[in-house]
């Protein structure tokens, strides 16, 4: 198994190149065309939020292993303000106009797995992951 | 229907985690030797198997302290012998992991029991063949500690191997099914009713064949069972199956030692070894069923999904699109809320694919997929219904809530720093006021984004 890639996320260009390494990474892992995609746009939303909010963070990917099955693994970490509530970060929602707009639950529905954690004045940590269709 | 397999939730120490394995064990150990009738030490019934197979294949080798330490424990606290309870735990470890890692490299590891070839390669590899290990280190053990004539050691050979092996294929199963394996969807209040009834009428029928309540006969009517595993297969996936089979396992053999029922009649241990082979020989019939049925269903969904997708982006595909807005015209008829259809050109594609190649206008086009996917809601339809042409559908929303949605595809683009920059059109239509059927809307947004597209263009031929 390949080493994670850990990537610093302060600007736009950095959204680009961690999106980019996503697509590449979930490629070699011989996921469809569509799920790249898929994968990319979660890889997107999740740093555009570490832009937008917490200024500067990280994204680390890797490719997981369960059971002969392969899956590309997204953790998202910043020492940003945090998110003082959650469940309404969460509530879906068009992401401008409306004042909440985290990409939190669009990358969510996009991924099989999602996990979020977050402490005000501490940062967030966003882990999900996508797993390859069977067939 | 996608499995997916979750990530252990073992925050748990790992001493915790090896203590409560051990315990486990150990009382699986210690419940099947009650049953050691031809020796103190060897019994057809042994769960420990399948409970090491399945901690193995879960949680790794790394726990292989807790099946050692618990199977030395278990022994020695049955015969006093410390050498052959030594032996025995070497044996029972080494089965465990040698099952595991023929499983993981040759069977998909916990996903074993997705597939046909898979259980086939289980039942050889794991069930069959790992567990001769075990049984003739162990039977070694007890020869050479004295506990057992040589003489006697085949026999007591094949019913240890026997015990061994019905406990991966009984115990195991349910096991990495019920930890390892996450179903996609969860169950509605209807379907836990329906779980619920399943496992009632297992019980009743398992009883009925096994529970001798005919009074003076022990019909042989285990085919009766069959209605019950296709149920579970059928309506439900593996993991019932599996759950099922441990639920009959249990009652058929409680009741068999009891003295009664198909398998009664003969001399303890000689009942439990004919009913264990039929133990075996189901659960291994019904897994197979339940994988085939699962298989089906799972091919049904890919089927359908490639059929209303768009290969490229995933993104739903034109027919898909017409279906959405057939939909939401029946919808809001009825509630009388409005939705909005947004049409997106991405603008000068082919001059991309021109001056920067096709991989980049492919790419292009996934970026603008990415866009849509990550700015709309679950109840929205992105689709794809041309070269460089997009849509969405937004239930529930007016023009006002359109332009938001619009605004965040602009926005990720605007912000998108790869190369080549990309821009597009759009044209709003809502339902009922920009028209009441699929091509009225359709060509409304499509009259409108012609209209800011020569906007823009003339804007441009302005400066």
């Amino acid at each position: 198994m390949s080493e994670p890639l850990r990537l610093p996320i302060a600007a736009d260009v950095d959204v680009v190149e961690a999106r980019q390494r996503g697509r590449a990474l979930a490629a070699d892992a011989g996921f469809s065309s569509a799920e790249q995609t898929v994968i990319a746009a979660a890889i997107s939303e999740i740093a555009r939020n570490i832009v937008m909010y917490a200024k500067q963070g990280e994204i680390i990917l890797s490719l997981v292993q369960s059971g002969g099955r392969q899956g590309v693994a997204v953790v998202a970490i910043d020492e940003g303000p945090g998110i003082p509530d959650l469940k309404r970060a969460m509530q879906d929602g068009y992401s401008t106009g409306d004042g909440v707009g985290t990409g939190l639950p669009g990358a969510k529905r996009l991924m099989d797995e999602f996990e979020v954690e977050s402490v005000v004045g501490r940062g967030t940590t966003v882990k999900m992951t996508k797993w390859r269709r069977a067939v | 229907m996608n499995r997916r397999t979750v990530v252990l939730p073992l925050g748990l120490g790992r001493v915790t985690l090896l203590v409560g394995l051990a315990a486990v064990y150990y009382l699986g150990a210690k419940l099947g030797l009650r049953f050691a009738y031809i020796n103190s030490s060897v019994t057809t019934i042994w769960p420990p198997t399948g409970i090491a197979l399945a901690a193995f294949v879960l949680l790794g080798s790394r726990v292989w302290p807790a099946i050692f330490g618990a199977a030395f424990l278990a022994n020695l606290t049955t015969t006093g012998a410390v050498w052959s309870s030594l032996g025995i735990a070497i044996g029972n470890t080494t089965e465990g992991l040698l099952g595991t890692y023929l499983v993981n490299k040759f069977a998909q590891g916990g996903h074993v029991f997705g597939r046909v070839r898979d259980i086939m390669r289980f039942t050889a590899l794991a069930a069959l063949f790992s567990t001769t290990v075990s049984a003739s280190i162990g039977i070694t053990s007890l020869a050479l500690g004295g506990l057992l004539s040589w003489q006697d050691a085949p026999r007591v050979w094949l019913t240890w191997w026997l015990g061994d092996a019905v406990g991966d294929i009984v115990i195991a199963p349910a096991l990495i099914l019920w930890v390892g394996v996450k179903p996609a969807v969860a169950w509605t209040r209807r379907r836990f009713v329906e779980a619920i009834v399943l496992a009632l009428i297992t019980l009743l029928v398992s009883y009925g064949i096994f529970g001798g309540v005919f009074p003076t006969r022990h019909y042989p009517l285990t085919v009766l069972l069959w209605p019950v595993m296709l149920w579970a297969a059928f309506r439900f996936s593996p993991r019932e199956s599996a759950t099922a089979m441990l639920l009959v396992s249990f009652i058929a053999i409680w009741r068999t030692l009891g003295g009664v029922g198909p398998f009664s009649g003969y001399a303890p241990n000689e009942s439990l070894v004919l009913l264990q082979v039929w133990s075996g020989f189901t659960a291994i019939t019904s897994l197979v069923v339940a994988a085939v049925v699962a298989a089906r269903r799972e091919i049904q969904g890919t089927w359908r999904e490639l059929a209303v997708t768009d290969p490229l982006t995933g993104l739903a595909n034109h027919a898909q699109l017409v279906n959405a807005l057939e939909t939401e015209i029946r919808r809001s008829g009825r509630s009388g809320q409005p939705f909005a259809v947004v049409l997106l050109d991405l603008d000068g594609l082919k001059k991309i694919n021109d001056r920067h190649g096709h991989l980049a206008g492919s790419l292009a086009i996934r970026r603008v997929a990415e866009s849509l996917l990550g700015s709309c809601r679950a109840t929205d339809t992105a689709a794809r219904f041309g070269g460089d042409e997009f849509a969405l559908v937004l239930p529930g929303t007016g023009e006002v809530g359109a332009w938001h949605a619009a605004r965040g595809v602009v926005d990720r683009l605007e912000t998108d720093a790869e190369k080549p920059s990309l821009s597009i059109s759009m044209g709003v239509a809502t339902y009922p006021g920009d028209g009441d059927t699929v091509e009225a809307l359709l060509n409304a947004a499509d009259i409108a984004l012609y209209e800011t597209k020569g906007r823009r263009k003339r804007r441009a031929a302005r400066v």
